[in-house]
């Protein structure tokens, strides 16, 4: 439980000395060498947008959310994550735009359930006030 | 591979079925496919029960035994899950333990019950399919997931929404023809272009509906029952490929690459071409799923399927009628179910049994499924045996 929510909490991935070879997500043991203790890497932002939808019939949990934004967020080549995207006008959201990531609570399933936090994507930019 | 006939088929009604629990449903699609192949029950070796979420309905696991319990029988019997294409997953699986030759004749039965919950708690626990720790957990639904691939798709190729449209529109039409369809009827292009938006750029009648209900089919090493007034159909080629179990783990999310090479793979063991295909029932839990599915299969080049379904070339008289049982969008999704009830459409298509929705003179037929958003993908190739 503790692993995955620090997961939950960063992008990791993993890196391998020996093969030179980065892994997304966080894995155990390097696929080319077959051996164990890869060294734990932060793969960092911002990101690029590659899709985005809107949920508006939503699933158990996420009921008081809708209508929400999500979509698959590029942090580096081959690295890409799904997640929900914030603060954005959905006319002006657009294919490539650049998002970083922001720490928010994700769900509360009751009033005596753990609350779920998580990492969420907002435009990388906010507009200055008075421009266009 | 050594032909696996397809000795029986049978399926229930898909849609709501209130009265019925799970076992009732795989009970019926199973006898009547036993009932249809001219065997006793007696006669079955094993039962492979393809489903995906009995637990998260009923709380029931434990599904090959509980089904074989119901049909009196205490022989060999496994549940077989693998999300949307469990039911193809089980008749692979069979397909396999008969070409072992450990078995000779074998019952599969894809079963789903969904309408005992509401449908927030059917999108969620469906999302088991997905990378849960990923996308379940992040509030994604199924519809979403296929809409970020329209998205791209729609940009990258300039299909329009109402290109999406024409698959549901065709695929009502052929589900009208269908008796056991859970939509038999035609809905137009206006309907589903107005009807809501589920996840942008999807809209209702753009994605496939919660349904109950089975198909089973009874499948063995050789013809065991003589009756020269059936046509004989067999499983001549069959392919299971894996993917990421995340959408975006996959550098191209227009395409299929899993279907792409179970395809291949599967034409290779039947010793056919593509082109020899007659017709297909492919995986369209969305209508942009079948799009990209048709084009992953080769059957149209990337880009092409949404203008060759607004031609008619997919439709019951063009030349490659696609998803004539009304497919997943009409005829119903029932999970565990889709995957046999494909081979079940096409076994009665080839056989000459498909009442006014029949394609004339068709003697291969391929079934796609797909399990979660591309994750697996398994292929069916189907002959009709030639008689003097």
């Amino acid at each position: 439980m503790r692993i995955w929510r620090e997961n939950g909490y960063h992008f990791f991935g993993s890196y391998c000395s020996k093969c030179q070879k980065t892994y997304f997500p966080k894995r155990e043991y390097c696929l080319q060498c077959g051996e164990n203790g890869l060294e734990k890497i932060k793969i960092h932002n911002p990101g690029k947008l590659i899709s985005f939808s809107v949920v508006r019939n939503a699933p158990a949990g996420f009921e008081g959310q809708a209508p929400y934004v999500v979509g698959i967020v590029e942090l580096a080549p081959k690295i890409r994550v799904s997640a929900q995207i914030i603060n954005v006008d959905l006319k002006k959201l657009k294919i490539g735009q650049k998002l970083i990531s922001v720490f928010r609570r994700i769900s509360v399933a009751d009033e005596e359930s753990v609350i779920s936090y998580g990492l969420k994507f907002q435009p990388a930019f906010q507009r200055k006030k008075g421009s266009k | 591979m050594k032909p696996i006939k397809i000795l029986g088929t049978g399926m229930t009604k898909f849609g709501e079925h209130w009265n019925k629990s799970l076992v009732d449903l795989a009970e019926e699609a199973g006898m009547k496919a036993v009932k249809d192949s001219n065997l006793k029950l007696k006669d079955l070796e094993a039962i492979f029960v393809g489903n995906m979420l009995s637990a998260s309905v009923t709380g029931q696991e434990h599904l090959g035994a509980l089904v074989a319990e119901r049909l009196g029988s205490k022989i060999p019997a496994v549940r077989i899950e693998g999300a949307c294409a469990s039911g193809a997953m089980a008749v692979h699986q069979a397909c396999l333990a008969i070409a072992s030759g450990h078995y000779q004749k074998v019952l599969v039965i894809g079963v789903e019950k969904m309408t005992d919950l509401s449908t927030a708690e059917v999108n969620r626990a469906l999302m088991g399919a997905s990378a849960e720790a990923e996308e379940g957990v992040n509030g994604f639904t199924f519809a979403s997931l296929y809409a970020l691939m329209a998205r791209v798709y729609m940009e990258k190729y300039g299909l329009k929404e109402k290109d999406l449209a024409q698959v549901a529109v065709k695929n009502h039409a052929h589900a009208s023809l269908n008796p056991l369809a859970q939509f038999p009827f035609k809905v137009s292009l206006k309907q589903v272009l107005e009807s809501p938006l589920v996840a942008d750029p999807l809209k209702v009648l753009d994605c496939s509906g919660i349904t109950d209900g089975a198909a089973a089919v009874v499948l063995s090493s050789r013809p065991w029952t003589v009756d020269n007034k059936q046509i004989s159909v067999s499983i001549i080629g069959n392919s299971l490929i894996s993917d990421t179990l995340s959408l975006s783990a996959r550098g191209e999310i227009t395409e299929q690459e899993a279907t792409r090479k179970a395809v291949q793979e599967a034409l290779r063991m039947a010793g056919i071409k593509l082109k020899e295909v007659d017709l297909a029932e492919v995986h369209d839990c969305f209508t942009i799923a079948e799009i990209i599915s048709l084009e992953s299969l080769g059957f149209f080049k990337k880009g092409e399927a949404g203008k060759a379904t607004a031609r008619g070339e997919t439709s019951l008289n063009g030349r490659l009628p696609v998803n004539t049982s009304g497919g997943l969008k009409a005829c119903g999704h029932p999970v565990g179910a889709t995957g046999v009830k494909q081979i079940v459409e096409l076994a009665l298509q080839l056989r000459g049994q498909a009442g006014k929705r029949q394609v004339k003179n068709a003697r291969i037929g391929l079934a796609q499924n797909i399990g979660g958003s591309g994750s697996t993908a398994v292929i069916h190739i189907l002959e009709r045996e030639n008689h003097v």
